[in-house]
Order: structure tokens, then sequence, then C-alpha cells
């Protein structure tokens, strides 16, 4: 059975509560201050969503965030994907030094695993949508 | 699948990232480094920005998905990640990193001969003609940038007229390549724009020679 508009409002308000409760209150509250243009809880709850996956594929280092999200927004890549990161190549001394080639400003790796996680949810809640719209005129919403 | 399950897949998510590591791979190399190369990260997108918003180039960056800075200045190696400039289809020119210029004495005075260590300097950040390689001459230099997360001095201030005087002729007003941002005209031939972002905000004390031979300071915190 398709979820109804309280289970869209019910999802978005978990949603919310464990990233409070995770001390992500300050990415809820960004991204609670983006949220515009939907009329619907299923528009909310989708848009939150997108939002906080774009959020996350920005890392939590404020300094790499703010470059990274600058350099997406004024740049493209050739192969269509965000710019990852930035990386700093060492020179061959620094490199012998350290032990590392070079050094990568970048969301950390297992970001992308939680991010394609959550756009899975978000596919499905939206084919869960289309499955609800696309019902025999007379079916109940819930 | 039920609200249920969507909430449950929801709230295992947002918990793994909660939990996630923020550790800094880069913990190993020194903060004086790092940092030195995240100010000029951070000067590159504000760049990227001006010339995307005030001057329309579209910004394709090429040869990979990652930003590349050297810890160590060289020449142009086509192969390496870099951004191409267009304006509608046609590229125009590149933005480089960590690169050294030919200076414009050696160009005046270097037939046959190569170039020795005070012949090319470093600059941050190049906006060049398209398709060079090796160290660009100082005629290809659209615009130069230092970037500098250091206290300001009089000895960068040195530094930066040495840069100018090694990049153009002082002349009457000259059109840039750029309609807008960061100039439309400079008393410069050939007529590079050249900039100088600092974190220090005593960089503008020192800016008054600048408005002569056309470099621009900026104060700009990270």
């Amino acid at each position: 059975m398709p979820l109804s508009d309280s289970d869209h409002t019910d999802i978005l308000e978990t949603l919310r509560k464990t990233m409070r409760e995770g001390g992500l209150g300050a990415t809820d509250e960004r991204i609670m201050s983006e949220m515009r243009g939907t009329e619907t809880p299923f528009g909310d709850l989708a848009l939150y969503l997108k939002l906080l996956i774009s959020d996350l594929s920005l890392g939590s280092d404020a300094q790499v965030r703010s470059v990274l999200r600058r350099l997406r927004e004024a740049s493209e890549t050739e192969t269509g994907t965000p710019i990852q990161g930035f990386r700093v190549e060492l020179s061959p001394e620094e490199s012998r030094r350290y032990r590392t080639e070079f050094v990568d400003f970048s969301p950390p790796p297992e970001l992308n695993a939680i991010i394609e996680d959550l756009r899975t949810i978000l596919e499905e809640l939206y084919g869960d949508r289309e499955g609800r719209t696309n019902r025999e005129p007379g079916e109940r919403e819930t | 699948m039920n609200a249920r399950n969507f909430k449950k897949r929801i709230e295992k998510a947002i918990r793994r990232y909660s939990t996630a590591t923020t550790s800094r791979a880069y913990s190993l190399v020194p903060h004086s480094l790092t940092a030195g190369k995240l100010y000029e990260a951070h000067v590159l997108s504000l760049v990227l920005e001006r010339l995307s918003r005030d001057e329309h180039f579209r910004i394709v960056l090429v040869n990979s998905n990652f930003v590349f800075l050297k810890s160590a200045p060289g020449p142009i190696n086509p192969g390496y990640p870099h951004f191409d400039l267009f304006r509608g289809s046609s590229k125009i020119a590149e933005i480089w990193t960590d690169i050294e210029f030919l200076t414009l004495s050696f160009a005046q005075t270097s037939t046959h001969r190569s170039p020795t260590l005070g012949d090319y300097h470093e600059l941050d950040i190049v906006v060049v003609d398209p398709g060079l390689a090796g160290r660009p001459s100082h005629n290809q230099i659209w615009l130069g940038v230092e970037c500098k997360n250091t206290g300001y001095n009089k000895g960068l201030l040195k530094e930066i007229l040495g840069v100018r005087r090694e990049l153009s002729l002082l002349q009457d007003p000259q059109p840039t390549r750029f309609s807008n941002w960061p100039r439309a005209s400079v008393r410069a031939q050939p007529p590079s724009c050249l900039l100088v972002y600092s974190t220090d905000s005593a960089a503008l004390q020192y800016a008054s020679p600048g408005q002569l031979f056309g470099i621009d300071f900026f104060h700009e915190p990270i």
C-alpha cells in the first residue's frame, strides 16, 4: 500500500529527530532554511533528502566544504560528476619525508556509501509516490 | 515498503553518518603546508566564482575530478588536471596552479640560451593562453594570482613588484583580456592582471604602488 501524506510527515519528523540526536542539528537547520517551493508532505520529504545528500557530499570539514561548494558552483567536470575534492601533490623530498605522494582534501570515503543509501531511499520514495498517483480512480489513498 | 521500514533505514544511515570518521588523512603533514594549500584552494574558488559570475566564462575541470595543487611549482604539463575557460563553445584560456613563467627579461636577452634560476618565477594561480606546454612566457599570461596565508610585510610587497616588473612594462592604460573582473584595463604591456590575496589585513597598507603598476590587493581571511 502506498505511503500516505501522514506517513511522509512522520518519516520527515523521524529523519529530523535522528539528525538532531546525532549532533547534526546545525545541518538540519541549514536544510530547513533552504526548504522552499514544496506544497505536499512528500515534496518536503523529498526536498529534505535531496538537500541532505547534497550537504553530505561536501564532507564535514568546514573549510573544505566552503571551498568545494564554491568550486562546484563555478565549474563543472568533463564527466559531469561534481568535483570530488582537491589534492596537494607533494615534492619528491616531502613525499620521502611524510611517506605519501599527495594529500587529499575531500569528504571521507565512507560518506559515499551513506549517500548511496539515501539516494536509494529517495528513489524508492519516488517509486512509491508514482504507484500512489497511478492508482485506479476510487482506490483508497491509504 | 511501509513507513516504518523507511524510517528504520533512514535512521541507520544518519547514525552511520554521525559516527563516520572525520579525522584528517593529512594529519602527518605539517599544518603550515596544508594551511597554505588550503588557502590557495580557497582563493582559487573565489577567482573561479568571479570569472564565472562576472566574466560569464564556462569553466571545466579537465583530466580529473580532483583539483590538483602542487607543493613545488613547475612548468605546464598538458596531461595534468587544470581548468579550461570557454566563451560559448570556444575554449579561449586555461587556469593552472603553481606554475613558473618565463620572465620579460629572459625574453629580451635569451637568444640561444636556456633559462637559469633567475629567468622564471612562480605564480600560485594563472590564467594563460590555451594549449601551452612548459613554462609560459610573460606575454602568454592573462592573470596571475599570489596567495599569502601569512603576515604581510614589505618583503612580500617588493616580491610582487618584482613579479610585475618581469610580467610587463609600465604603459598607458591597455585593455586586458577581461571585460570587467579583475580589470578592464591596466597600465602594463603586455596587459596582464596581477592580484594578491592575503589573510593579513596589513596587506592593504602596502597596496598603493599597485594603483600605478596594476596590482590589486585583497584582504581575504579564510
